[in-house]
């Protein structure tokens, strides 16, 4: 091997800027050579074999604590059920409550125990996508997707499973102001208020890497938002949302809604809300968020805990909505967006 | 740390999911260099080695104890390079330069081509990296461990980046053929 060939191979496998002249140069012998193709590629092996090595010694703990992250997204439910109970019952001792609290548990026991592989994106397995296109832009369904409250789902109840194969067919672009409102408060959810369909929105792309995702991307803070919304409302009693997701650029103002409320919101309380849970930027981090609707003194409200790799990130509870659907949008920066999951346990009889 | 790796899966297939993490920091590094050999961007490794665990759990059921659990979470974990190489192949047509694309599916190719072993050399590196000598392991240590520039080690030598490189190149060289030469000396003769 020539020595500049091993200098121009050294300067690519470390990311150097290189003339297309190099590149050209590097290519060509490469194609030429198979025996020196073979040592290189090995070389490249051994690049990622002496990082993993170096990685594994050092990070165990860490690497064993995102598993275990995934794992612990879960072990809190029982508190959050019993926190809905304990809520519940010093509010209102209204005709039937008792019925409606049981059937909560009963919701979020049996949706727990899908939660650990929804949370993966791994329930159901993905298919395999037949179209090589790295990035296209998607397709808006016309029909919207058919929402299966009823029947009999799988335990848990899947409302649905969505990574994407087919595109965003379950789901409208859309684009709005970022607005506070709620009268004590900015609501935290506010990226679906006054969202507009945009179909022509080019801030949200398909993507074949990863598996097949969805990318949403903004360059800069203009005061909107742009991301997806679910076309349907959710009417379901309690569910879950879950998805994964991975920041691709630092400085991200992220708003991951999973409501569309309306002017007049009331920001109830909030119990945990404000914790901090930082994601790391070009690592997959999971977002759940449980709902469960009741009925108190002073009517309806929509309990709601939202965590983020595990971590309870706020505890809030909402009034003055009648449905919700699920947004995920950002405001600024880059986010690829995989496997939501909403689940629902199926409906009782009396409901 | 002493594990019994079948208590272990009795203990994960009746529900005691925590078990599982035994399994992970048991195997996390083979698993991880598996996957380094295929895939030298490190955060797509990390996603990777991650993938290959949650599909493990997800199909521990499925495991009936034929080959060793190492055996077959490797297995896992090279399918997971494979498919991934698959797709990098694909998608580096419309989106990387005539070499990225070229090398995406060499790779892919090589991986396609290369037999399904249990041998994973993390054990031969270990070995290696402590015969050579300090002044190589700590170059090896400082651009591959702990992310120093070449620029910045060049500076703190006094020489340029790519005498740097160029070091480097050949101390990866030395270790892979220490490498094969401690693999070869596991092989039960036949």
């Amino acid at each position: 091997m020539s020595v500049n060939i091993e200098e121009l191979w050294c300067r690519h496998i470390d990311g150097d800027d290189m003339s297309a002249d190099d590149v050209d140069k590097l290519h060509e012998t490469l194609e030429a050579d198979a025996d020196l193709r073979e040592e290189l590629l090995a070389d490249e092996g051994m690049v990622g074999m002496l990082a993993a090595f170096f990685d594994a010694e050092r990070s165990e703990d860490a690497f064993v604590s995102e598993w275990r992250g995934h794992m612990d997204a879960h072990a809190t439910e029982d508190a959050f059920v019993r926190g809905v109970l304990n809520r519940t019952k010093r509010r209102t001792a209204l005709t039937g409550l008792a019925a409606t609290v049981a059937w909560i548990v009963a919701s979020l026991a049996a949706a727990a125990t899908l939660v650990s592989l929804v949370h993966f994106g791994v329930v159901g397995g993905k298919k395999k996508r037949t179209d090589p296109a790295p990035l296209t832009q998607p397709a808006v369904a016309t029909a919207p997707y058919d929402i299966k409250e009823e029947g009999t789902p799988p335990a848990g109840g899947f409302i649905l499973k969505d990574s994407f194969d087919e595109g965003l067919k379950n789901w409208e672009i859309v684009s709005g102001p970022v607005v506070s409102m709620g009268k004590q408060g900015k609501m935290p959810d506010d990226c679906g208020f006054a969202a507009v369909t945009d179909a022509a929105e080019s801030h949200v792309e398909l993507t074949e890497s990863h598996g097949g995702a969805v990318v949403i991307r903004k360059d800069s803070y203009d005061g909107r938002y742009v991301g997806i919304r679910l076309k349907k409302a959710i009417t379901a009693s309690s569910f879950s949302i879950s998805f994964r997701f991975r920041y691709e650029t630092a400085g991200l103002i992220v708003r991951t809604a999973l409501l569309e409320p309306r002017p007049g919101v009331e920001y109830e309380f909030s119990t945990v809300g404000g914790v901090a849970v930082p994601a790391t930027t070009r690592v997959w981090h999971s977002m759940r968020a449980e709902y469960a609707w009741s009925t108190d003194s002073k009517g309806r409200r929509l309990d709601v805990r939202k965590m983020r790799d595990g971590r309870i990130r706020e505890e809030v509870a909402y009034r003055g909505m009648d449905s919700c659907t699920a947004v995920i949008c950002i405001a600024k920066g880059e986010m690829i967006l995989d496997d939501v999951t909403i689940c629902s346990p199926p409906r009782k009889a009396d409901e | 740390m002493e594990f019994d790796e079948q208590a272990i899966i009795r203990r994960v297939r009746s529900g005691d999911k925590d078990a599982f993490g035994d399994l992970v920091r048991l195997y996390h590094a083979p698993v991880r260099v598996l996957l380094g050999r295929y895939v030298y961007d490190r955060n797509v490794r990390d996603d990777l080695s991650q993938e290959a665990f949650v599909r493990a759990f997800t199909k521990l059921s499925g495991y009936r104890g034929d080959s060793s659990f190492r055996t077959w979470l490797l297995g896992i974990a090279r399918n997971v390079a494979r498919e991934y190489l698959r797709r990098e192949a694909r998608r580096t047509k419309t989106m990387k330069t005539a070499v990225e694309s070229s090398l995406a599916d060499w790779r892919d190719e090589l991986a396609a081509r290369e037999p399904d072993t249990d041998v994973v050399p993390e054990a031969a590196l270990r070995t290696c990296l402590d015969k050579m000598a300090p002044q190589a392991r700590k170059l090896a240590w400082d651009f591959h461990g702990r992310g120093v520039s070449a620029d910045d080690i060049a500076g703190r030598l006094g020489t340029t980046a790519n005498a740097v490189r160029i070091k480097l190149f050949r101390i990866r060289k030395l270790l892979r053929q220490c490498i094969e030469s401690q693999l070869a000396q596991q092989e039960v003769p036949s």
